[in-house]
């Protein structure tokens, strides 16, 4: 057969084919890019637009009591979801794409950049129309917090309403309404049970503020504890947020597709020490007072068994949002409802004489048996330092000098200890330093030769400022949680503790996870006979001296009151607002309690504060005896200034008092003090402070 | 009945075994594009397809087994009639997609447009030969391209910008294979390829330009842009070249598997192009790399040997046939698969063999017919 010759000139062909081939392979080349090398790029797209990540709500652990009792807990909130990501596909599938864009100005690195988002308030609103007229509901956006929400937490649902009531959630759910990214949404919801109770304590939570609050495994978190044990244990409470990835089709629209879920997990619950039925009794007994704290502990092992401090608050407004005009109230309020009074610092007053009558027995500066004369004055260099009984109570020992409260005997005792061993004692009770409990707190003021060389170094120590010192006055500052520790030493012969507050950390099915052994700073040692004597002057003070009104029939309590003097500026005048105080344990052969009241604004230790005590014993031994306490919700305690009178200017000498910062800063401001004369106002009396000195003491 | 045989024993194997393969795949990656959709139109694509294909090798044994002699008699009756029937169809014709392009008789659609490929061919296989014996290169050249504007013209009335487009190749490269002078080719093809490739190179410098080329509508700039990044607008005009990027792109090397896309599923690829125009797009993210690649090589070699009958035909007529098949092809191959992967703008042409479309599958069908029946014929057939 003969090759025929071929009709294409020059054999065109072959430059044709090469081309065609080479076209090819161009576009395998194109094709090896697309999926290849951008195969991530494009996978990542793929994801974005198919699904549709939702997180799902921890459960927070609870906060319990010492018997279980859930203090904080959650129950279910029904709430209306914005899924803002859905909401903008429907929007955008509806309107042909368009999407409403907003110019915003970004700061970033210090440059102002204008950059385009999406105007997320306008989608909102067009997107809840038809909401409202089905249902009815007005509907008021606050559109700095869908925006603010947008650009901080897109992937986490905008809480449009939460907790709505029964019927809107019946309403709601009988009509589909049929817009993707509306939804009802059951998830666990903060609830503290009794209200107003130990909201020092507790705390509260709140929405976390930015999306750097993350857990440790960086996802964001949407609610974290902002005070209290809420804040300071959040890394336990927090349970851990589930997923879910939900596929979507071209219009957003949720098909039946693999979805992967990740269950939420129940943080762990936080066991305190607190005693809710005792913390109830010490809550119930300080309604009527205005402004003060209770701290009950146990002095066997140093748990805190309730802390109050009035006035207080309902965390449950913090939850899921306080209003602003709650968190205004509460903040502005001059009683300063949010302070936790039970650990802000305050001056002694005579409820400090048994740390000095301590430390001179232990130093043997005196002996149980010593008899010292208790005048009306006693002189120190060129001054007289009077009591603040006028009479002469004649000779008298220690036992007697702390069932009066006399100041007499302890300026010489304190005088004869020397300042250096009266602050070691002081130290060895924990005064001055923090009780390092898992709270906020003030460590208090150790009133010293050293803190004066370091804060006042115009002025010298003299003996003067140790007979000060030995009454409780001066500068020492002391919180109430700190002398219930004190109280609780003494109570127990002299093992100082830190006080307990968290017992343990128990995961959902009771697991104890951690536990928070007692812990003792110190562990002072007395003679039998030197802290005897101290103990049986302060069940003097209860039977028969300066605080009979602490009395419970069949109990024998020991304890000691004081009464400092202290002026401040409320509204502008400079009154009166004296800190009375009450240390107090029970019962005295193998104490169980030991209680610290202090108020603000009272009249005396032994008239506003030891009835205090006495309700509370006589509630804590009934309720041993079987009696129980009902757990009532509590409405959040008002505070006052009743009890504050008007400042008299004193008229002796042309020491003027320094202007104070109001009491609502609960910082108990500098008040003018050193080597004058005390103040002689007698306990439950009404006689006006004449002298010098801004603090009286008993 | 033994000539018979012999023309079957003579049939082109490799074009044979290319189409068939061409066929098979299409007809798998039309039931993957259409099976889970929610209209019965598209759920029937797959059956109506398939009811073709007999249909398609009855036609295409008819066109091959007969000498091609006789089909490029016929060539001006045919492309008369063709001729007729696409001005028709502007009066008459259904709207699809925006083009006035259909005949519906008695249940089915005809595209007249797509007949009027074959039948122009058969018609330049009529008539450049004559031409080229009697003109010198520049009136054949005129004369030529007169004469593809003619089709060109009543079909971009429709309008089927893509369509029209493919004219153009076919009389380019049939003036080629015939031999015309390079200089009226090859300016062209230069100007393609520097245009092809500045828009790859430069396509960064362009989107950042605010005002449009001198003499283009914003508009058209705003297409062009949205060319070159698709991200411009994903939305609206850059959904589509979008979505078909991200449903190959996600494919990666092997694809997701048979039936496991997701792009046409979820109505991202949309689904009246899922299985016509952008089928790619599905085969791309299903078979990934490899299926895509084998594709597109497929298609390529069955050009090249559609070029390679045009070399070996036994007159200058056998030889534009093939040849105009080859560049009917070609440039179906190259725009539809192109525009999935963002070689070239989105035009709405079908892939050869694959894409759903009754008249389509007939045009390839009576294309490689033509092809088999110069291959066949291309020298005399003897008893041995």
């Amino acid at each position: 057969m003969l090759e025929h010759k071929s009709v294409v000139p020059h054999s065109r062909q072959g430059y044709f084919i090469f081309i065609f081939l080479v076209a090819g392979l161009y576009m395998v080349y194109r094709l090896f890019d697309v999926t290849v090398q951008k195969n991530e790029n494009y996978k990542d797209k793929l994801r974005n637009q198919t699904t549709i990540a939702i997180r799902l709500s921890p459960a927070r652990g609870t906060i319990i009591d010492r018997n279980g009792f859930a203090i904080a807990e959650n129950r279910a909130s029904f709430d209306i979801d914005f899924y803002l990501d859905q909401l903008i596909r429907d929007y955008s599938r509806t309107h042909r794409g368009r999407i409403p864009k907003l110019a915003v100005e970004v700061k970033r690195k210090g440059r102002t950049i204008r950059r385009e988002e999406n105007d997320i308030v306008k989608i909102v609103n067009e997107s809840v129309e038809p909401l409202k007229k089905t249902l009815g509901i007005e509907i008021k956006l606050d559109a700095n917090d869908i925006r603010n929400h947008y650009r901080s937490q897109p992937r986490i649902p905008y809480p449009y309403k939460t907790d709505i009531d029964f019927n809107t959630l019946a309403q709601f759910s009988e009509r589909n309404l049929g817009i993707p990214g509306i939804e009802i949404g059951a998830r666990p919801i903060r609830t503290y049970n009794l209200g107003a109770f130990a909201p020092h304590i507790i705390g509260y939570i709140g929405r976390a503020e930015n999306t750097e609050q993350v857990d440790e495994d960086g996802v964001e978190l949407e609610f974290v504890g902002k005070k209290g044990i809420e804040e300071k244990m959040d890394s336990h409470l927090q349970g851990k947020a589930g997923g879910k990835i939900l596929q979507v089709n071209y219009r957003g629209y949720i098909v039946p597709g693999d979805e992967s879920e990740e269950a939420p997990t129940v943080g762990n619950s936080v066991a305190l020490t607190i005693d809710a039925r005792i913390q109830h009794i010490a809550e119930d007994a300080m309604r009527g007072v205005g402004r003060g704290a209770v701290v009950i502990m146990d002095p066997n092992n140093g748990d805190i068994l309730a802390m109050v401090s009035v006035p207080n608050f309902d965390p449950n407004v913090f939850i899921p949002k306080i209003s602003p005009q709650n968190w205004k109230e509460l903040n502005t309020n001059p009683t300063a409802p949010m302070i936790n009074r039970a650990v802000s610092e305050y001056a002694p007053g005579s409820i400090y004489k048994p740390i000095v009558a301590l430390a001179a027995l232990k130093s043997h500066s005196i002996r149980p048996s010593t008899i010292i004369n208790c005048s009306s004055g006693y002189t120190v260099g060129n001054r007289v330092f009077h009591d603040w009984y006028k009479g002469d109570r004649g000779p008298i020992t220690v036992r007697e000098a702390i069932q009066w409260s006399c100041n007499t005997f302890f300026y010489p005792a304190g005088i004869r200890t020397g300042i250096d061993k009266l602050v070691d004692m002081a130290r060895l009770f924990g005064i001055g330093q923090p009780t390092e409990i898992p709270l906020p707190e003030g460590k208090g003021r150790l009133w010293s030769p050293e803190w004066l060389k370091q804060n006042r170094p115009q002025e010298r120590w003299s003996e003067a400022y140790t007979a000060n010192f030995s009454i409780g006055q001066g500068s020492v500052e002391v919180t109430p949680l700190q002398m219930a520790v004190v109280g609780c030493a003494i109570a127990n012969g002299g093992t100082v503790y830190y006080p307990g507050l968290v017992k343990s950390i128990q995961s959902i099915d009771g697991d104890v996870k951690a536990t928070f052994p007692t812990r003792i700073r110190n562990r002072i040692e007395f003679d039998v006979a030197d802290i005897d004597i101290v103990r049986q002057g302060m069940l003097a003070v209860v039977e028969s001296g300066t605080a009979t009104k602490a009395q419970v029939p069949g109990y024998k309590i020991a304890g000691k009151t004081g009464t400092a003097q202290f002026k401040t500026r409320l509204q502008g005048r400079l009154v009166v607002d004296q800190r009375t105080w009450f240390l107090s344990f029970a019962p005295y052969e193998s104490p169980r309690y030991a209680i610290c009241v202090l108020v603000e604004g009272g009249s005396s230790g032994g008239g506003t504060c030891a009835p205090i005590a006495q309700n509370i014993y006589a509630r804590i031994f009934s309720m041993e005896k079987g009696e129980t306490i009902p757990m009532s919700y509590l409405t959040p305690v008002e505070g006052h200034f009743g009890g504050v009178t008007d400042y008299v200017p004193p008229q002796a000498t042309g020491m003027t008092a320094t202007p104070n910062a109001p009491a609502a800063q609960a910082v108990p401001p500098e008040t003018t003090s050193g080597d004058a004369p005390a103040d002689t106002p007698n306990e439950d009396d009404d006689r006006k402070p004449s002298r010098i000195l801004p603090r009286r003491s008993h | 009945m033994w000539i018979l045989f012999k023309k079957i024993g003579r049939l082109n194997w490799g074009i044979m075994l290319l189409m068939c393969g061409l066929l098979v795949a299409g007809l798998m990656a039309i039931y993957s594009a259409t099976y889970v959709s929610e209209t019965a139109e598209f759920r029937e694509a797959f059956g109506k397809q398939m009811r073709m294909v007999p249909i398609g090798f009855i036609v295409f044994f008819i066109i091959a087994l007969v000498d091609y002699e006789f089909w490029i008699k016929l060539s001006i009756p045919i492309f008369s009639v063709t001729l007729v029937l696409l001005i028709l169809v502007l009066f008459f014709g259904k709207v699809v997609n925006g083009a006035r392009s259909w005949f519906l008789i008695a249940g089915f659609g005809i595209q007249p447009a797509e007949f009027a490929k074959i039948s122009f061919i058969l018609l330049i296989a009529l008539i450049l030969p004559i031409m080229k014996e009697k003109f010198e290169d520049l009136p054949l050249f005129c004369l030529s391209m007169g004469l593809t504007l003619v089709p060109i013209f009543v079909i971009m009335r429709q309008p089927d910008l893509g369509s029209s487009a493919v004219f153009i190749p076919i009389v380019f490269l049939s003036l080629y294979m015939l031999g015309i002078k390079n200089r009226y080719i090859m300016p062209f093809l230069a100007a393609g390829v520097i245009g092809f490739a500045a828009l790859n190179i430069f396509g960064s410098k362009i989107i950042e330009m605010e005002k449009p080329f001198p003499g283009m509508k914003q508009y058209q700039m705003n297409r062009i842009k949205t060319f070159i990044d698709p991200e411009l607008d994903p939305k609206n005009s850059g959904w589509t070249l979008n979505q078909s990027l991200i449903a190959i792109g996600s494919g990666g090397f092997f694809g997701k598997g048979y039936l496991q896309g997701t792009q046409n599923v979820r109505g991202f690829i949309g689904r009246n192009i899922a299985f016509t125009d952008f089928i790619f797009a599905v085969i791309g993210e299903e078979t990934g790399f490899v299926g895509g690649s084998i594709i597109i090589m497929g298609e390529v070699f069955l050009v090249i040997l559609a070029l390679h009958v045009a070399s070996k035909s036994r007159d200058p007529g056998g030889c534009m046939l093939a040849t105009g098949v080859a560049a009917l092809f070609f440039t179906h191959f190259f725009i539809n698969i192109g525009m999935t992967i963002k070689v070239v703008p989105i035009t709405g042409i079908p892939l050869p063999f694959i894409s759903f479309g009754g008249s389509f599958l007939l045009v390839c069908m009576s294309g490689m017919g033509l092809v088999q029946s110069v291959w066949i014929h291309r020298k005399p057939l003897e008893r041995n």
